[in-house]
């Protein structure tokens, strides 16, 4: 009688475990489905806002088709009265762009590409980088602004007591995220990381954003919502210019993108 | 035998397991190749040569308009971060080095509810007038900032004479390029918003650009 309920309970505990296990094992698929289906929910999701055009077999044709939307797009920043940016992954370089006029160009020493942007069909690319790309939000480890508050002083005296260090001489960590409505994020970082400050930021810049990748989907399984892909473009340089870069744009400044 | 088969069983299991966390990892790149597919027109060589006639038509077009936007006459395009300053003609870079802009300093009045921002603005402009010799008319904020009295609009403190150089070039709002007499802060954030220059570097720019020339600060 005794054996036949330790058997019993033996096989509960194996049934019990199969269960969980099969649970685990939905919950996996369940996660994998949805991962892996947020690039291909993001395509169908651009390409609903897009027409179709004319897409020839013809690897010269792509190519010049690219630098024509790129023309296309740089054309249509021409008449903004402010400062834009434009990423030219063929030539790596950054630049702004005020005016039709290139007044600024730095070297990319690293770009990165998504897979997603990287297998674009060509007819999606040119409608999407034939025009700029709308920054929606831009954040930084540094501010925009370097504004130090200064009381002015009572008396030529009190004058002497009140001498201030010019940002420019202190060197900060320059992490960029710009985001634009279609939902590609551009992180733009300090191609060197000298100090320890530099090496904190850094980890902390990228943990923050795996932190928020993991929130997201986290959110996405508990909620049954799809999970929203992020494209993104990561781009190095020197950190001075960078610094130049996100302080001479405005907060939602246009972005123009061209690659191969 | 029993052995054998059973290192065989793990090394198929191991490769399986591996190959699947390959799968895992690229998986969204696996559904994306899967996915970015689209309609192609096939085009013989005939079609394709005038495609890409037509294309590099287009495209010399729009170089043209785009390379319109670009001053025939010099201009000069000043870097407020690194504070730095690059005079070009056209494309051409005729002479860059340091300058001096805004401190970003916001300084507020005492006892009254003013306050100033001593920042250079960023954006296109243009040279509206050009002075030799300049006189500085002090504005408020030089005196409040220095602690004094703010006297009144025209008095003979308020002038004075070689702060700014042998030339001064305005690009409106009070806004000026000129010298100084501080050449060692040349290269720091320390005006109240004008771009200072050295004395070499003034002259140049002064002759160099007529009224009218545009100035590009970022």
């Amino acid at each position: 009688m005794e054996a036949q309920e330790k058997n019993l309970s033996k096989s509960g505990k194996t049934i019990f475990l199969y269960i969980a296990l099969a649970m685990i094992l939905i919950i996996i698929i369940f996660g994998l489905v949805k991962y892996a289906m947020a690039p291909v929910n993001k395509l169908a999701e651009w390409k609903k806002n897009q027409e179709t055009i004319a897409v020839y077999n013809d690897a010269k044709l792509d190519s010049i088709q690219r630098l024509i939307a790129y023309r296309d797009a740089l054309l249509s920043l021409s008449k903004k009265d402010s400062i834009h940016l434009i990423i030219n992954v063929p030539d790596s370089t950054l630049g702004l762009f005020i005016n039709g006029v290139v007044i600024y160009n730095v070297k990319m020493t690293s770009m990165k590409l998504d897979p997603m942007l990287r297998k674009l069909p060509q007819g999606m690319y040119i409608q999407t980088f034939s025009k700029p790309l709308s920054v929606t939000l831009s954040e930084a480890s540094i501010i925009k602004e370097p504004i130090i508050e200064k009381i002015a002083p009572k008396n030529p005296e009190e004058l002497l007591t009140s001498v201030t260090t010019p940002d420019t001489l202190v060197h900060q960590p320059v992490f960029i995220k710009l985001i634009t409505d279609n939902g590609i994020h551009f992180l733009i970082t300090q191609d060197e990381d000298l100090t320890s400050v530099d090496k904190k930021a850094n980890r902390s810049f990228w943990s923050g954003r795996r932190m928020e990748r993991t929130k997201s989907f986290l959110t996405a399984m508990v909620n049954f919502q799809p999970y929203e892909y992020q494209p993104s473009v990561i781009l190095e340089a020197n950190d001075k210019a960078l610094t130049a870069i996100y302080r001479a744009l405005p907060e939602q400044p246009k972005v123009v993108v061209y690659y191969e | 035998m029993e052995k054998k088969t059973n290192i065989r069983k793990w090394v198929v299991l191991a490769t399986t397991m591996v190959l699947l966390l390959l799968v895992l990892v690229k998986i969204q790149t696996i559904m994306i190749s899967l996915t970015a597919q689209e309609d192609v027109v096939k085009v013989d060589k005939e079609t394709e040569a005038a495609l890409l006639t037509d294309m590099q038509n287009q495209l010399a077009v729009l170089d043209k308009k785009l390379s319109a936007n670009i001053p025939k006459n010099n201009y000069l395009v000043v870097n407020s971060t690194v504070n730095e300053f690059y005079l070009y003609k056209g494309t051409n870079l005729i002479k860059s080095d340091i300058c001096s802009t805004g401190s970003y300093i916001l300084l507020k009045g005492n006892d009254s509810k003013k306050q100033w921002m001593f920042k250079t603005p960023k954006g296109e402009f243009r040279i509206l007038n050009k002075t030799k010799d300049p006189v500085w008319k002090k504005p408020d904020w030089a005196f409040v900032e220095d602690g004094l009295p703010v006297p009144s609009p025209n008095h003979s403190s308020r002038f004075e004479y070689g702060v700014l150089g042998d030339y001064s070039l305005s690009i409106g709002d009070g806004y000026l390029i000129h010298g100084t007499l501080y050449q060692r802060f040349l290269g720091l954030p320390v005006t109240h918003g004008c771009i200072r220059l050295d004395d070499a570097n003034l002259e140049l720019v002064y002759k160099s650009l007529p009224i009218g020339s545009k100035v590009f600060i970022f």
